[in-house]
C-alpha cells in the first residue's frame, strides 16, 4: 500500500517515455488512458486504506531518511486529490478525443499524449510531494506541458496566447523560486516538515521575521500568477478558449488546481495559519477571492464567445478557493476542497459539452450556437446540468461547495457578512450568464420545427464520458455528507 | 548601512539584477527581449542562491577524508542552481519556439503588433 | 527664434506638440522605418480595431500618410468596404494613456520590489558567515557522511544523484518535456534545411582540430563526475556544445546522415528510461528497506559511487541531445 504513492508517480513518467516508440497516436492514446485508469484504481485502494486506517503514509525515496533524502506523504486528501485528477484527465481526454483528431494532425497526437501524461504526472507529484524543491521542479513539469497543449493546436491565435500564457508562468515560477530561496537562506531545509519546525522556532524566537513574510507573499503571489487569480488573470480566457476541447478542460479543471495544492501545503505544513493570519496574507487571499469572485463574473457577462465565457467563469471559481483559503480556518480548507473537486468534474464537463455542441454546429459564438442542444441533446445535457451546478442549484455540485463555503464563512469573524455577500452576489452573476446560455442553445433557430434529436452519437466515447461527468457532479451533490465527513478527515491529518 | 550593504553586496546585485529582468520583461513589446528579462529574473535567483552557500574561507565541496565539515562551503544551493538552470534553459527554448512560429506567421517579433494581428479577425479559430 | 540654432529649434518644436518635418524629413531613416511600419500595418488591414484605429489615424495624419491609408481602406474596386466586427468604443487617446499608466505602474512595481527585497538583503544572515541557518545538520551530514554514503568524492553530484535524486529526475523530465515539445512546434513534416554553402576555411580549419578535443573533455567531464567537479549536466552541455560545432563545420546535410534526429530522440528517450528504472529501483529497495543496495567501491576510483556514474551518462547522453536537437529544430524552416 505504502508503495502506491510512489508508483503512481512513476508509471504515468515512464508510460510517458516510452511513447516515442508507438508509431500510431491511438495506441498511444490507449496507453495513456489505461496507465491512467490503474493509477485511479491503486489511488481509490489507498484512499480505503488510509480512511480505514485513519493515518498518513510516507514514502522515503532512496535510502537516505527524510530530512537528508527525499519523501513522498499521502493522506486521505491527497488520495482523493490523486483519484479525482485521474478520472478528471481520463475523462476529459476521451471526451476529448474526436476534437484532438480534428484539431491536430496525426503526426503529433503521439507527442500530444506524451506531454499530457507528463502532466498528469506532475500533477500527482505535486499532490504527493513533501519537499518544496521537488514541487518546484514539477510545476515547471506542469507549467511547459500545460502551455504547449494550448500552443498545439494549429492556428496562430493559439499561439499568441501560449506565449502570453508561459511569460504569466514564467513570472510566477520566477516568483516561487525566489521565495524558496529566501525561505532556505533562513531556515535551511526543504522538506515541508522541516521547514515546518523551523519556520514555528523562528517566528517563536522573532528572528528573521522580514524574510519569512516576503517569502511567504512571493510564493502566494507566484502562485496566484499561475493559477489565474483575478488581477493576474489576463493570460487565461485566451489559453482556454484557443486550445482544444481536451486541453481546455485539462488546464482549467486540473492544473489550476495543482498550484492550490501546493498553496494549501504551504498554509498548513509550513508557515502554519497563525503566520498566514497575523502577517495578513490570508486576508489578501480572502480579498484578491472576493474582488476575484466578482469582477471575473462581470466580465463572463460581457464575452460572446462560449470558450471565453466558460474561461472567465473558471477564474471566478478559482477565486471562491481563494476566498475559503483566506477564512484562515479548517473549515475554510474543507470547503476549499470541496471547492476543487466540486470544479474539477464540473468545469471539464462544460469545456466538454460546448465543445461537442461548437463541433455540431461550427459556430463559437452565443449567435451562431442558437438551437445547438436540439441537434446535439447530451452536449446540451451537460452544459446546462454544468451550467445550474455553479449557479448553486441544489442537489448538484456546484451548490453543495457553496453550501460548504457559506458554513465555513459562517463560523468566521468579521469576513462572515462580505463573503457571504460576495457569495449570494457571484451566484447572481452566474446566473445572469449561464441561463441565458442555456436558454440560447435550447432555444430554436428561425422558423425550425424540427423537435429534439436523440439519435445514437456519432461518438459513443464521448457521450459516455459526458454521462460519467454528469453522474460524478450528481453524486458531488447528494452524497454531500460522506464527502464532507472524507474531506474533514483528509484536512485534519493533511 | 555601508557596511551592511557592502557585506550583502552579492544580495543587492542580485536584488539590482531582478529589477532590471522585470522591468525589461514589462516594458519591452519586443519578444526576445522578454526572454532576455525573464533570464535575467533567474539569474539573479541563481547569484543569490549561489551566494548563499558560500562560506567565508571555505573550498568547494570536493570530499577529502579527515576534513572538518566546516572547511567546505554549502552544497545544497549549488544542486539547486543547477537544478534551476536546467529548468530555465527548458522554458527558454520553449519560449523561443514559439517566437519563431510566431514570426513566421506575422513576421514580426512585437507583441503588441501580433496581439492586435491576431485578433483582427485574420482568423477566428 | 531665427537666432536659435536648428536643433534647438526642433526641441521647442516638439516640446510644443507641435513637431514639422524637419529639412532632413523623410530621409531621417528611423522615421522612414516608421512611416514603413505603418504602411506594413494598414496593409494588413487591423486598423479596425477599438482605440489603436484612433492612435495610429492621429500619427499617420502628423505623418501625412492618409492619402496612403485612404487607397488602402477604400481601394477603387470596392465601393463599400464592409463594416468592421469591432466598432471603435472609446475615446481617442485612451490607449495612449493606459499605456502611459501601465508603464508607470510596471516600473513603480519594480521599483518598490527593489526596495523591499533591498530590505530583506539586509536582514538576511551575512554573506560568507559560518553560523548562518542553512548550515544546519541537513548540510552537515552531506559533508560528513556523503562519501561513505554515496561513495562520490564530489558532493553536488551526490546531492544531487544520491540525496535528491527524485528532483534530478524531475529536471530531466523538464528538459525532456521541452525537446519533445519544440519538436512539436517546429517540426514540420515539410521541413528541409539551410542551404549549406560550404564551411567558412577558418572555421572549418579551428572547428576540425578543436572538435576531438571539445568532445573528449564532454565525455570526461561526464565520467569524472562524481570525482571532479562537473557532472552529466555540466559535461552534456559540453558535448552539446561539440556536436553543435560538429554541424557548423561538418554541414548539416552531413550531420544528419551521422546523426539522425531519429537517433537523437531515441538515445533520449533510452537514457531517460535508463535513469528512471534505475533510480526506481533504488528508490523503491531503499523505502522498502530491502538492501539491494549497489556497491560504493573506493570513492576516488573511477568505478566507484554504486549507481552515480551511469545516472551521470544517462544525464549526460539527455543533455547532449537535447541541446542538439534544439539547435537542429531552430534551425529547420518551413517551406
Amino acid at each position: 500500500m505504502e508503495n502506491i504513492p510512489f508508483f503512481s508517480i512513476m508509471l504515468p513518467i515512464l508510460s510517458a517515455v516510452v511513447i516515442p516508440f508507438f508509431s500510431k497516436g491511438t495506441w498511444a492514446f490507449q496507453w495513456i488512458r489505461g496507465v491512467q485508469l490503474a493509477v485511479a484504481a491503486a489511488s481509490a485502494a489507498l484512499l480505503a486504506f488510509l480512511c480505514r486506517a485513519g493515518t498518513y503514509v510516507t514514502y522515503q525515496l532512496g535510502h537516505v531518511p527524510a530530512p537528508w533524502g527525499n519523501q513522498l506523504r499521502a493522506g486521505p486528501l491527497e488520495a482523493v486529490l490523486a483519484l479525482s485528477f485521474s478520472l478528471v484527465m481520463v475523462l476529459c481526454l476521451t471526451g476529448g478525443w474526436s476534437d484532438l483528431k480534428r484539431d491536430m494532425p496525426a503526426h503529433r497526437l503521439g507527442s500530444f499524449c506524451l506531454l499530457m501524461q507528463l502532466l498528469y504526472a506532475a500533477l500527482l507529484a505535486i499532490v504527493y510531494t513533501d519537499d518544496l524543491f521537488t514541487a518546484y521542479v514539477f510545476v515547471e513539469i506542469l507549467a511547459v506541458t500545460a502551455c504547449v497543449a494550448v500552443a498545439a493546436k494549429e492556428s496562430g491565435r493559439s499561439v499568441v496566447s501560449a506565449i502570453r500564457y508561459l511569460i504569466f508562468s514564467c513570472l510566477g515560477s520566477g516568483l516561487i523560486l525566489l521565495g524558496i530561496a529566501l525561505l532556505y537562506s533562513i531556515t535551511g531545509h526543504l522538506l515541508f516538515s522541516g521547514l515546518g519546525e523551523t519556520v514555528a522556532e523562528l517566528q517563536a524566537s522573532g528572528a528573521y521575521q522580514l524574510p519569512l513574510v516576503v517569502s511567504a507573499l512571493l510564493m502566494t503571489l507566484g502562485l496566484s500568477v499561475k493559477s489565474a487569480q483575478v488581477p493576474f488573470h489576463a493570460w487565461l480566457p485566451d489559453a482556454h478558449a484557443s486550445a482544444t476541447t481536451a486541453a481546455s478542460g485539462v488546464l482549467s479543471g486540473l492544473v489550476l488546481k495543482g498550484y492550490l495544492v501546493i498553496l494549501m501545503k504551504l498554509m498548513t505544513r509550513v508557515f502554519g495559519r497563525e503566520l498566514m493570519v497575523s502577517s495578513h496574507l490570508c486576508d489578501l487571499m480572502f480579498f484578491l477571492g472576493l474582488g476575484g469572485m466578482l469582477f471575473a463574473s462581470v466580465s463572463a457577462l460581457r464575452q460572446e464567445e462560449v470558450k471565453r465565457m466558460i474561461a472567465y467563469s473558471s477564474s471566478a471559481q478559482i477565486s471562491y478557493i481563494f476566498l475559503a483559503l483566506g477564512l484562515g480556518s479548517t473549515y475554510g480548507m474543507t470547503a476549499a476542497c470541496f471547492q476543487i473537486l466540486a470544479h474539477a468534474f464540473t468545469k471539464p464537463m462544460i469545456f466538454l459539452g460546448a465543445g461537442a455542441m461548437i463541433a455540431e454546429t461550427g459556430g463559437h459564438y452565443w449567435g451562431e450556437l442558437r438551437g445547438a442542444a436540439r441537434k446535439m441533446p447530451m452536449g446540451g445535457l451537460t452544459f446546462t446540468v454544468g451550467g445550474l451546478s455553479l449557479c448553486g442549484i441544489p442537489l448538484l455540485a456546484g451548490f453543495s461547495a457553496k453550501f460548504c463555503l457559506a458554513g465555513a464563512a459562517l463560523q468566521a469573524g468579521w469576513q462572515m457578512t462580505p463573503a457571504l455577500f460576495g457569495l449570494a452576489a457571484s451566484s447572481v452573476l452566474n446566473a445572469m450568464y449561464y441561463i441565458p446560455a442555456i436558454l440560447v442553445i435550447w432555444g430554436r433557430h428561425g422558423s425550425d420545427t424540427s423537435p429534439i434529436r436523440f439519435t445514437r452519437p456519432a461518438h459513443p466515447q464521448r457521450a459516455a464520458a459526458l454521462a460519467l461527468l454528469l453522474a460524478a457532479n450528481l453524486l458531488l451533490g447528494t452524497a454531500f455528507g460522506p464527502i464532507r465527513t472524507l474531506l474533514e478527515q483528509g484536512v485534519a491529518l493533511f | 548601512m555601508l557596511e551592511a550593504i557592502l557585506q550583502q553586496r552579492y544580495y543587492i546585485t542580485a536584488v539590482l539584477l531582478f529589477t532590471i529582468g522585470f522591468v525589461t520583461l514589462f516594458l519591452h513589446p519586443n519578444l526576445l527581449k522578454k526572454i532576455i528579462g525573464l533570464n535575467l529574473m533567474d539569474t539573479a535567483v541563481f547569484l543569490f542562491l549561489a551566494a548563499m552557500g558560500y562560506v567565508e574561507g571555505g573550498v568547494a565541496p570536493m570530499l577529502e577524508e579527515g576534513q572538518e565539515w566546516t572547511a567546505y562551503i554549502n552544497p545544497v544551493p549549488g544542486g539547486l542552481v543547477l537544478t534551476g538552470i536546467v529548468v530555465a534553459v527548458s522554458t527558454t527554448a520553449l519560449f523561443l519556439a514559439l517566437t519563431q512560429r510566431l514570426y513566421r506567421r506575422y513576421h514580426s517579433l512585437n507583441l503588441d503588433e501580433i496581439l492586435i494581428l491576431a485578433r483582427s479577425g485574420e482568423e477566428k479559430h | 527664434m531665427k537666432d536659435n540654432p536648428q536643433w534647438l529649434e526642433r526641441v521647442i518644436q516638439w516640446a510644443a506638440g507641435q513637431e514639422q518635418e524637419g529639412p532632413e524629413g523623410p530621409e531621417d531613416p528611423e522615421r522612414q522605418e516608421f512611416q514603413e511600419y505603418l504602411e506594413y500595418i494598414d496593409a494588413h488591414g487591423y486598423m479596425e480595431f477599438g482605440a489603436y484605429r484612433y492612435m495610429r489615424r492621429r500619427e499617420r495624419a502628423a505623418l501625412g500618410l492618409d492619402a496612403v491609408t485612404e487607397a488602402i481602406h477604400n481601394p477603387p474596386h470596392q465601393p463599400n468596404p464592409p463594416k468592421p466586427q469591432h466598432r471603435p468604443r472609446r475615446r481617442p487617446g485612451l490607449l495612449r494613456r493606459q499605456l502611459w499608466v501601465y508603464r508607470v505602474l510596471s516600473v513603480g512595481v519594480a521599483l518598490c520590489l527593489a526596495v523591499i527585497f533591498t530590505a530583506v538583503a539586509l536582514s538576511l544572515p551575512g554573506f560568507g558567515e559560518t553560523d548562518v541557518p542553512a548550515l544546519n545538520e541537513v548540510a552537515q551530514r552531506y559533508l560528513e557522511r556523503g562519501m561513505e554514503e554515496t561513495g562520490a568524492v564530489n558532493a553536488v553530484t551526490g546531492l544531487i544523484l544520491e540525496y535528491r535524486a527524485f528532483d534530478t529526475f524531475g529536471e530531466s523530465a523538464v528538459l525532456f518535456a521541452a525537446a519533445v515539445s519544440t519538436a512539436l512546434l517546429l517540426n514540420a513534416p515539410g521541413r528541409r534545411l539551410r542551404n549549406y554553402r560550404g564551411p567558412d576555411p577558418v572555421l572549418s580549419t579551428l572547428g576540425r582540430s578543436l572538435l576531438p578535443v571539445i568532445l573528449l573533455f564532454g565525455v570526461y567531464v561526464v565520467v569524472n563526475g562524481h570525482l571532479s567537479p562537473g557532472g552529466g549536466f555540466s559535461g552534456g552541455a559540453v558535448l552539446g556544445a561539440g556536436l553543435i560545432l560538429a554541424s557548423l563545420v561538418l554541414g548539416e546535410e552531413e550531420m544528419d546522415r551521422l546523426l539522425p534526429q531519429r537517433t537523437m530522440s531515441r538515445a533520449t528517450t533510452l537514457a531517460l528510461l535508463a535513469y528512471g528504472l534505475m533510480k526506481g529501483y533504488s528508490f523503491f529497495t531503499g523505502a522498502n528497506h530491502l538492501g539491494g543496495e549497489i556497491p560504493k567501491g573506493t570513492p576516488g576510483a573511477i568505478l566507484s559511487g554504486g549507481l552515480i556514474l551511469p545516472l551521470n551518462l544517462c544525464v549526460g547522453v539527455i543533455v547532449a541531445c537535447t541541446m542538439y536537437t534544439f539547435y537542429t529544430l531552430f534551425l529547420s524552416r518551413e517551406e
